[in-house]
């Protein structure tokens, strides 16, 4: 279910970038450019970021080695794919108290020509690191459960 | 400290850790030991990592690659590719290589190719053209790579957006490579398929008519880099607008001139970019954070007064970089490469004398073929997988290839007016 209205969040954030990169370049080229066409596309670009990494880590489609698990017997794998898991966690949670404090420190810093705030920005890295940690959860009840074939 | 960092990053590596997460684990120390960094830097540095409209052009990039399959252009340029050189000695082998040459127009990343191509004319090459399983997945992968140099390709995007080059440039140097890398493979693959043998496709060349034909079906796949060029050229777009324009360019051509771009297949096609995208900006808002704490270590000028000491003679200094990266294509996948190591050596090189277009083009080539070696190449891992091959045989049924990506490679340093050429005549 999260998983679907993430999808659908990242998709329509991901139409919203193009549209609008689409119409400011075409407006600029007819003489009268929207100029706020680009802050707001990069602001809608960083969430549909926040999203997609949450996306891709629910797919494992974030590459890394399997050299040393590919040549270890089964339950040693297993004891550290678990293990990885964990310190993912432990390095996101820990991560989590600097985000709140970063979006509180950003708060009053307006940008660019609509003075949006920044924590409409920092607020992104929160958000991403509980997603994170939620998804990062479920693989670790998930590895823990599954059976050593041997 | 800069050794911390590199130990922590290759201890996380081989333990498994996705490559994104073991940067941020690696630079995790610069920010906790330090007294004038709190770890609320780390977080400003991920957010501005994705804050810059150039990067913008990989998603859009991405998205349209993903499109153009789903609107059934990629048969037709199959078609096209056959009866062009299908005819040849290693028929479909050539028929792989000139169509990556062609994909390179629309997608851009050689491992998204070579495992379409490897799904679409793998199978046949081996029932049909007598190729061994191995030497058929050795010509589809190393066919590949020419898509790392035509535009709009990723990985020069992301070279350019990291290194401050103009992303404009960067595609028109590697027009003229691309081609050249494309005649090189198929030469290779012509002398390797008559001693071993390889039976042509097609009986003879085709007729004028059916190549007509066959050309106005793939014209609009084949008319994009043309588009992308004049584009540039009169400065009608940036790369990042050119992305988002070639977005609606697909819609269109799915939808009204082919007519088989359907909603489900539309929804599919952004299902896999979403995932492409979230395993590309996580990578680039980490190595955001790691090279901001090497730049603060003083780690570009310590590799820099490193390279010196060993040698001051410029073509040394080139050579020692391309090992360097030939070493680390080896094992990191290619947009962590691009965004890890060329930031620390690409100030190196023009203190050398070289220029950046030029380079940009030799490391993204360079990057790609180290994903073509054993011990983990990520593209000769996508194909063995695909059509079932040992990487042992893979590595055998290579070396002719290999000795020709030499000769490519020499001619490409030797000749900087082979990548320059181009921009400094369009732009």
């Amino acid at each position: 279910m999260l998983n679907r209205i993430e999808t659908a969040c990242a998709a329509i954030l991901l139409t919203a970038v193009v549209l609008l990169v689409g119409a400011g370049s075409v407006a600029r080229a007819m003489g009268s450019p929207i100029i706020w066409s680009i802050e707001v596309a990069q602001l809608l670009f960083l969430w549909l970021c926040i999203f997609s990494i949450d996306l891709a880590l629910q797919q494992d489609r974030h590459f890394g080695l399997s050299i040393l698990l590919d040549n270890v017997s089964p339950s040693v794998r297993k004891a550290i794919e678990i293990i990885n898991i964990v310190v993912l966690i432990g390095l996101l949670t820990y991560l989590l108290q600097f985000a709140w404090k970063n979006m509180v420190l950003m708060h009053p810093r307006l940008d660019g020509a609509l003075q949006t705030p920044g924590s409409y920005f920092h607020a992104s890295m929160l958000v991403g690191f509980l997603l994170m940690i939620r998804t990062l959860t479920v693989q670790l009840i998930q590895a823990i459960r599954k059976k050593v074939v041997t | 400290m800069l050794l911390l960092i590199a130990g922590l990053f290759a201890l996380f590596l081989i333990s498994g850790i996705p490559v994104a997460f073991a940067l941020a684990l690696a630079s995790f120390p610069v920010f906790v030991l330090s007294d004038t960094m709190p770890l609320t830097v780390a977080i400003q540095k991920m957010v501005n990592a994705t804050q810059s409209f150039p990067l913008l052009a990989v998603p859009f990039f991405i998205f349209a690659g993903n499109l153009m399959n789903s609107t059934g252009i990629t048969e037709r340029l199959i078609k096209f590719a056959r009866l062009l050189t299908g005819w040849l000695a290693g028929g479909l082998g050539q028929v792989s290589i000139i169509l990556s040459l062609m994909m390179g127009g629309i997608s851009g990343s050689a491992v998204a190719d070579a495992s379409m191509e490897a799904r679409l004319l793998g199978p046949s090459m081996v029932s049909q053209g007598g190729y061994s399983k191995a030497a058929a997945a050795v010509v589809l992968a190393f066919g590949s790579i020419i898509t790392a140099t035509i535009p709009p390709s990723i990985g020069l995007i992301l070279f350019g957006f990291i290194n401050e080059v103009s992303i404009g440039r960067l595609f028109l140097a590697g027009i003229v490579p691309g081609m050249l890398l494309t005649v090189t493979l198929m030469v290779t693959a012509w002398f390797v398929a008559k001693r071993n043998g390889y039976a042509p496709d097609l009986s003879g060349p085709p007729t004028s008519k059916e190549l007509w034909v066959s050309f106005k079906e793939s014209i609009w796949a084949l008319a994009f880099p043309v588009i992308l060029i004049v584009g540039f050229r009169f400065g009608f777009f940036t790369a990042t607008e050119a992305g988002a324009f070639l977005v609606f360019y697909a819609l269109f051509i799915g939808v009204f001139v082919y007519r088989e771009l359907t909603l489900t297949k539309l929804y599919n096609a952004m299902k896999s970019t979403l995932a492409d995208i979230g395993m590309v900006m996580l990578l680039i808002m980490m190595a955001s954070v790691l090279g901001y704490a090497v730049t603060i270590e003083q780690g570009p000028q310590q590799i820099a007064a490193m390279v010196t000491t060993l040698t001051q003679e410029p073509v040394f200094i080139l050579l020692l970089v391309l090992l360097l990266l030939l070493v680390s294509g080896m094992f990191l996948e290619g947009a962590a490469n691009i965004l890890l190591i060329t930031p620390i050596v690409l100030p190196v090189l023009i203190q050398a004398g070289f220029d950046p277009v030029h380079m940009g083009i030799l490391i993204v080539t360079l990057i790609n073929i180290g994903g073509l070696t054993p011990p983990v190449g990520v593209i000769m891992f996508t194909v063995c997988g695909i059509l079932d091959v040992k990487t042992g045989e893979f590595a055998k049924a290579s070396v002719p290839y290999f000795l020709a990506l030499l000769v490519f490679l020499a001619i490409l340093i030797a000749l900087p007016a082979l990548s320059l050429f181009m921009p400094n005549q369009l732009m």
